[in-house]
């Protein structure tokens, strides 16, 4: 991953070099602000790790989050009961606007769907502003993550949650970004990308009333305008980057022997390109290229805005979530989405071969349902407040569980699936999204795939 | 009457630029919907099913809807595979849209069978004011790569089953691409799985 660009005048999130990002500190919620810098100072050792066994870490840390014994037994303790329900409002005030003061985490008496609802929400609210010693960052965060997976973030029947976001920015480790540094992004104008953002805007989430009600159109514009603009400065930087390295890459060809040392260049076949490169911005293939703006990446989009109480979060977290949880996805062709859906096959295989095999018989891959559920990290499939419980889910467990989330759907509609003979009508749309029931059969089959597997999956969105 | 299973199946794969309007053609066409406020960009590749009768034999045409933009086009290679028909879509109100469509023809002939067959349609019949590709450049180009034209309006449902009736023609009339169209029940192997191994889980109340 190249290191954003040079120029003064465009804010610089930092690459990933560390699990836990140090990141520059600037105003921001208390909370999340003692948090990350405290992580920062605790992070300069991190930075020393090679990217390889960062990467092994990274790993370790979504398998330890829960598929191995140390978070089952909590699990299993509260599998019985629904973890969390959609909260129901007493009243239909839920107006117009952002809601204000209306904070269901410090209120969890009122849900009584949640299985300790006078304890857990307190807990991640007391967590959020407490400052762990230096040392105890990364396992401060194991704690939320493992409060959140097991409990979930309550919110409202709108799915409004005010600490979401924060939640979301920490497990993301995304950076704090000044809000001058956004205004920037939004005064450069209109990106390359900009008119086929246009055409995609006005139809995101248009028949989904509170996706509506909260975040318009001119704000989706804006934030993929910007993101836009910063992978296109990435891929600058990147051309650059890749102009030097061609003309070593040369050096090393023409005389190999000489230079044993070139052959471990990393990105010298593509540094030289396919022979047919690139015409216009977005359409290039090349694996190695930085993405740009595709259609979906509006939709995936949206739940960060509709959770974000600015922006410039939304931003934040939706730049960091791209580059850095799956830029497979955006890349080039694609590919890490294709990989998602070659794993959606593969797991549905293991899991449930009947299902597996009826669906196969009727021509039925997951490339042919299931491309939206995966790119859009199934924001695709209404409605909203279930996406943002099962995003909380997916953020604290790792975005590649996604994959097991959308197994998990077609095991849910698995006698609908079965009965029709048809299966195509069914899987046209996947029936309204049910976090909660989502998230324990995702987990529950983690258990029934094999570990190669399993870092496959962890690895396919890279 | 034989139930829909039983029929042959032929796929047809709808390609073009995106907000071309392909996505509102099949809506209209399979379920005589149109609802402009409601159309939201396809997202990779989306389907639907659509009984068709052809000179009183029917047909199950397995549609595959593709999304437009460019980003898109080098990993749908996978979905022409066994595609018996093509239908290439442009708008006629936007003049870059139909420029494109030599590409959309390139890629067509790249990934697809040969002697696929391949069907041009101009869309957004019903926008005369704004139009500004004529009928005769519409069908220049569809001679030009031997494919048959025709203009459609999702909103009015004006010509809106005539490529498929015509592109379907064409393909039954080809004994060679019905050689390769699936009857159900050759080579596939009979399963009844209504029942068999329930997927059962632990921990979960649902």
């Amino acid at each position: 991953m190249s290191s954003t660009s040079s120029n003064p005048s465009i804010p610089n999130i930092p690459p990933p070099t560390a699990p836990w990002n140090p990141t520059p500190v600037s105003p921001k919620p208390r909370g999340l602000r003692k948090l990350h810098s405290t992580q920062a100072l605790s992070q300069s050792a991190a930075l020393n790790v090679p990217i390889s066994a960062q990467s092994r870490l990274r790993q370790q840390r979504s398998v330890s989050a829960f598929h191995k014994d140390s978070l089952n037994n909590q699990l299993s303790a509260i599998s019985s009961s629904r973890p969390f329900g959609r909260a129901r409002s007493n009243s239909d005030a839920s107006t117009k606007g952002p809601p204000t003061v209306a904070l269901p985490i410090r209120r969890g008496a009122g849900q009584s769907s949640l299985p300790t609802p006078t304890t857990t929400p307190k807990s991640l609210d007391i967590m959020l502003r407490h400052v762990p010693a230096k040392n105890e960052i990364p396992l401060g965060i194991q704690e939320i993550k493992t409060l959140v997976l097991a409990h979930g973030v309550p919110s409202d029947s709108d799915g409004m949650s005010t600490s979401r976001i924060y939640l979301w920015l920490i497990f993301l480790s995304a950076p704090s970004l000044p809000t001058d540094n956004y205004l920037g992004l939004i005064h450069r104008g209109p990106s390359p990308a900009y008119s086929k953002i246009r055409n995609d805007t006005f139809r995101t989430l248009a028949t989904d009333p509170l996706f509506r009600r909260r975040v318009s159109e001119a704000s989706l514009i804006r934030l993929l305008n910007a993101v836009a603009w910063r992978l296109h400065d990435a891929k600058e930087e990147r051309n650059l980057s890749t102009k030097n390295q061609s003309a070593i890459t040369t050096l090393a060809e023409a005389s190999p022997e000489l230079h044993p040392v070139f052959n471990f260049i990393p990105s010298a076949k593509h540094a030289r390109g396919p022979p047919t490169a690139t015409t216009t911005e977005g359409s290039e293939a090349g694996s190695a290229e930085p993405g740009t703006y595709v259609q979906g990446m509006n939709v995936l989009a949206a739940p960060f805005l509709y959770a974000a109480r600015s922006e410039v979060e939304a931003f934040v977290a939706f730049h960091r979530f791209l580059t850095e949880e799956c830029p497979g996805y955006v890349r080039g062709a694609m590919e890490g989405v294709h990989r998602g859906l070659s794993l959606v096959d593969r797991v549905l295989a293991i899991v449930d071969p009947a299902l597996s095999a009826y669906l196969l018989s009727k021509g039925m891959q997951a490339k042919l349902y299931a491309f939206p559920s995966v790119l859009t990290l199934c924001a695709c499939t209404p409605p909203l407040p279930e996406v943002l419980h099962l995003w909380d889910f997916l953020f604290a467990s790792g975005a590649h569980m996604n994959v097991l989330c959308i197994v998990a759907q077609l095991i849910m509609t698995r006698d609908a699936i079965l009965e029709s003979p048809s299966p195509m009508k069914v899987l046209r749309s996947f029936p309204p999204l049910q976090a909660s029931k989502i998230k324990w059969l995702a987990i529950s089959i983690l258990d029934r795939i094999p570990n190669g597997l399993y870092d496959e999956i962890v690895d396919h969105a890279k | 009457m034989p139930s829909d299973e039983s029929l042959p199946t032929l796929k047809i794969l709808l390609i073009g630029p995106s907000g071309a309007g392909k996505s509102a053609l099949l809506l209209r066409y399979c379920d005589d919907l149109f609802d402009s406020e409601s159309s939201t960009a396809t997202i990779g590749v989306d389907f639907r099913l659509k009984k068709l009768s052809v000179r009183g034999t029917p047909y199950r045409l397995n549609l595959l809807d593709t999304a437009g933009q460019e980003r898109f086009r080098t990993l749908s290679h996978s979905y022409y595979r066994g595609a018996h028909g093509i239908l290439l879509m442009f708008d006629m109100t936007n003049r870059e849209s139909f420029l494109s469509m030599g590409r959309w023809y390139d890629e067509a002939e790249t990934n697809a069978l040969p002697g696929v067959v391949t069907y041009l349609v101009g869309g957004k019949l019903d926008c005369h004011d704004f139009r500004v590709v004529s009928t005769e450049e519409g069908e220049a180009l569809a001679q030009q790569h031997g494919s048959r034209y025709c203009e459609v309006s999702s909103k009015t449902r004006e010509n809106i089953r005539r490529p498929f009736v015509e592109l379907v023609h064409e393909i039954v009339n080809n004994p060679s691409l019905m050689q390769m169209v699936k009857r159900p029940g050759e080579g596939g192997r009979s399963l009844d799985v209504k029942r068999e191994d329930p997927y059962i889980f632990n921990g979960c109340n649902c």
